[in-house]
């Protein structure tokens, strides 16, 4: 019985690298099925993302499942690479380690930003891919399964997720949600058209947001971004106006000094009647002069005070990281001693097998010359079968025990070995 | 039913019994601002649960004694059904959002008035011997306006706290968030409004009492008493805060509705202990000639 993973991730090889080695989506289920028409017998799941390509292989039989040269011509020939130019930068964990690698990396501990949530997803889809083609069997099936409830426990468990470490997903998750309650019936003002502003404004339509209006010096670039979006684009005259009626600023223009200066904001503030305003202000430098942030009623965000939070969230995170890995480690310990166990499992039903037969024989010749003899009655013959049965149990209790706990510790003793050359067991 | 539901048992319990579990509840609710524990939101309602059934119990009981008349026979009473009302409002919010820490605010509340309940004379109850309608609406809706000027109380102290989090830029601790600046306005605006409702009803029905008594053969409190001037005060006060609430529309933005809806409860304090110092609606007061109802608790 055998489980590896072959392949790279984001901290041994370059994105140039992974970027020649990678799967599209449309290609995964093409890419198993040529794995294992060349390695019939091997489970396979290929997990293919920006950050890692990894495929997993699984066998029953350690024989059947394919060496890292193997895997390794399977990835340069699908790819159209030499497979010397590859060999060395993809990597070979076996049992143990590529179950830890697994539960690492469904957990987000291997992620290059920790705890991100993406991954786990990928990883389902991964294994959700292989399975509707087929391409796992029951050990892929244990090893994933077990891999998303590690996931979830440590999601559960640890507050590794909770905190959030981007600069929009902090604005919006953090501060914005803290102070409105739904933000489908509040007007966004949009100043600018930058990237950072398009993904803050994603955010806020995710939470229902649709009164958004986008105002850039370029009407044409406010109109382009609000096709991608959901807002509407409005000329720069209006930046006062939609000041006035605005619930949430969003500002990410790229102007040399504050469109919006204090004593601007004291004409709008009048005619707001200090309605409350949340003001995330994107832009360096920045478009709000900080002073607007001492107004009554206005909550000003700088993108300073926002990267100073995903700085401490991101710390908070890998405060939590030993407690995420304690748990990893105890799974993968807890996987592995039922994965041994299962490899013992054939092993003992053959030995059961071998000795129950000896045990019939012997029983069957004896029956037979008591019989003969007519010293047997019907209780003596069923105490003979009873004392057989007990025998060959107490005998075989002993090394069975043995057995259980040298898989329970990871085969480490080689017993198995012994008890397959000591009864010459055979596959 | 007494009987089967176990009369021995359901007696023993006290005020320190609901008051232990909500104190429970309360140190469960500050302990999530220091570490998460996946089971402590389950532990917090059940606590709950159990501290509101001692009470409803306790309540009940209390009532059995007093002849089953109604369930405030006295300043105890008054203040223990007062807090069962919070303690059931925390209850249905805390279901309805698990992921804010409202214990901590409520709690302190309800505790403090149960150790006014323990402190207050149970012994001199409210004279039972004159009771109307008029008196059950004064009694009634001077009650729940009490419940609903604390939960201004309980929503403005949030809102100020979230507001000077929002304000400092202070992200929200992984276990111990807030509502919405905009949940605590909406519902520091509603119970400024409902508790002006509730008191004004509660006024007018104790105007009305005392009318008919002074002008029947019963005698009536005097207009000049403490506890009817400083309840007028607090509804002429919040009169003028909801006035000015829907007047001046900047008062209806953020902090203001927050400090008016404390400054109602600091008020209502103030009224409360003019009424319990001036023995409103006692059997004392009655004795001496003044004769109350029982519901009139409240002014």
């Amino acid at each position: 019985m055998k489980v590896q993973v072959i392949g790279c991730n984001h901290h041994t090889t370059d994105i140039e690298f992974r970027e020649r080695l990678a799967f599209q989506p449309n290609q995964v289920p093409d890419a198993l099925d040529r794995f294992q028409r060349m390695h019939p017998g091997t489970e396979a799941v290929l997990l293919s993302t920006c950050n890692r390509v990894e495929l997993y292989t699984a066998s029953e039989k350690s024989a059947v499942c394919p060496s890292h040269e193997e895997v390794v011509d399977f990835f340069a020939a699908y790819h159209g690479l030499n497979a010397t130019d590859i060999a060395s930068e993809l990597r070979q964990l076996s049992g143990e380690e590529a179950i830890r690698h697994l539960f690492t990396t469904a957990a987000s501990l291997d992620s290059m930003v920790v705890g991100e949530a993406q991954i786990l997803s990928q990883v389902k889809q991964a294994y959700e891919m292989a399975n509707d083609g087929d391409f796992t069997g029951p050990l892929t099936h244990a090893s994933f399964q077990a891999a998303l409830r590690v996931a979830k426990r440590i999601a559960t468990e640890t507050a590794l997720h909770k905190r959030r470490i981007s600069i929009p997903s902090v604005a919006v998750a953090d501060f914005a949600s803290q102070f409105f309650e739904r933000f489908d019936n509040k007007t966004i003002l949009v100043i600018g058209a930058g990237e950072m502003g398009e993904e803050t404004l994603q955010y806020l339509i995710d939470l229902n947001a649709t009164d958004i209006h986008i105002v850039n010096r370029s009407i044409e670039r406010a109109e382009d971004l609000a096709s991608r979006t959901a807002g509407e684009a409005q000329p720069w005259e209006m930046l006062d106006p939609l000041l006035i009626k605005a619930d949430l600023v969003v500002s990410t223009t790229g102007a040399n000094k504050p469109i919006v200066t204090i004593d601007h904001y004291k004409d709008i503030s009048q005619k707001r009647f200090q309605r409350p305003l949340f003001v995330l202000d994107l832009a360096v430098p920045r478009d709000f002069e900080p002073s607007i942030g001492d107004e009554l009623g206005v909550y000003l965000y700088s993108i300073d005070d926002l990267q100073a939070v995903c700085d401490k969230n991101q710390r908070a995170r890998q405060r939590e990281l030993p407690k995420a890995q304690e748990i990893v480690e105890a799974e993968t310990a807890k996987f592995m001693a039922e994965l041994n166990h299962r490899t013992t499992v054939p092993w003992v039903k053959q030995l059961r097998e071998q000795a129950d037969s000896i045990k019939q024989d012997e029983l069957a010749r004896l029956l037979n010359k008591l019989e003969v003899l007519g010293e047997l009655g019907k209780q003596g013959r069923k105490e003979l079968e009873v004392s057989f049965d007990r025998l060959v149990n107490k005998l075989l209790h002993p090394p069975l025990e043995s057995l259980r706990d040298d898989a329970s510790k990871g085969l480490e003793h080689g017993l198995l070995d012994a008890l397959k050359k000591l009864f010459q067991l055979r596959e | 039913m007494f009987s089967l539901l176990g009369a021995e048992w359901m007696s023993r319990i006290s005020l320190s019994c609901f008051a232990f579990s909500y104190a429970i509840t309360m140190i469960l609710e500050i302990s999530r601002i220091f570490f998460r524990v996946p089971v402590r939101w389950a532990v917090i309602v059940l606590i709950t649960i159990a501290g509101l059934f001692a009470q409803s119990t306790f309540i009940w009981l209390k009532m059995k004694a007093d002849g089953g008349a109604a369930p405030v026979a006295s300043w105890q009473q008054w203040c223990l059904i007062v807090s069962l009302g919070l303690a059931v409002i925390y209850l249905i919010i805390a279901l309805r959002r698990p992921e804010n820490a409202f214990g901590v605010f409520f709690m302190p509340v309800i505790l403090a008035l149960i150790l006014i309940a323990m402190a207050a004379d149970d012994t001199t109850g409210f004279d039972k011997t004159n009771t109307t309608t008029w008196s059950a609406i004064h009694g009634f809706s001077l009650l729940a306006g009490t419940i609903s000027v604390a939960l201004g109380f309980v929503a403005g102290i949030m809102y100020l706290i979230q507001a000077y989090r929002l304000k400092h830029k202070l992200p929200p601790r992984a276990g111990f968030r807030l509502p919405s600046l905009e949940w605590l306005q909406n519902c520091n605006r509603r119970t400024l409004w409902l508790s002006t409702a509730l008191l004004a009803i509660g006024l007018l029905s104790g105007i009305i009492i005392n009318v008919q008594r002074h002008s029947g053969s019963e005698a009536g409190i005097p207009w000049t008493n403490a506890a009817i001037v400083s309840s007028a005060a607090l509804f002429l006060w919040l009169i003028a805060t909801s006035i000015f609430e829907y007047a001046y529309r900047p008062a209806r933005q953020g902090q203001k509705i927050a400090y008016l809806t404390i400054a109602s409860f600091v008020f209502l304090a103030f009224v409360l202990t003019f009424v319990i110092l001036g023995d409103h609606a006692s059997n004392a007061t009655a004795t001496s000639g003044v004769e109350v109802s029982q519901e009139e608790a409240g002014t």
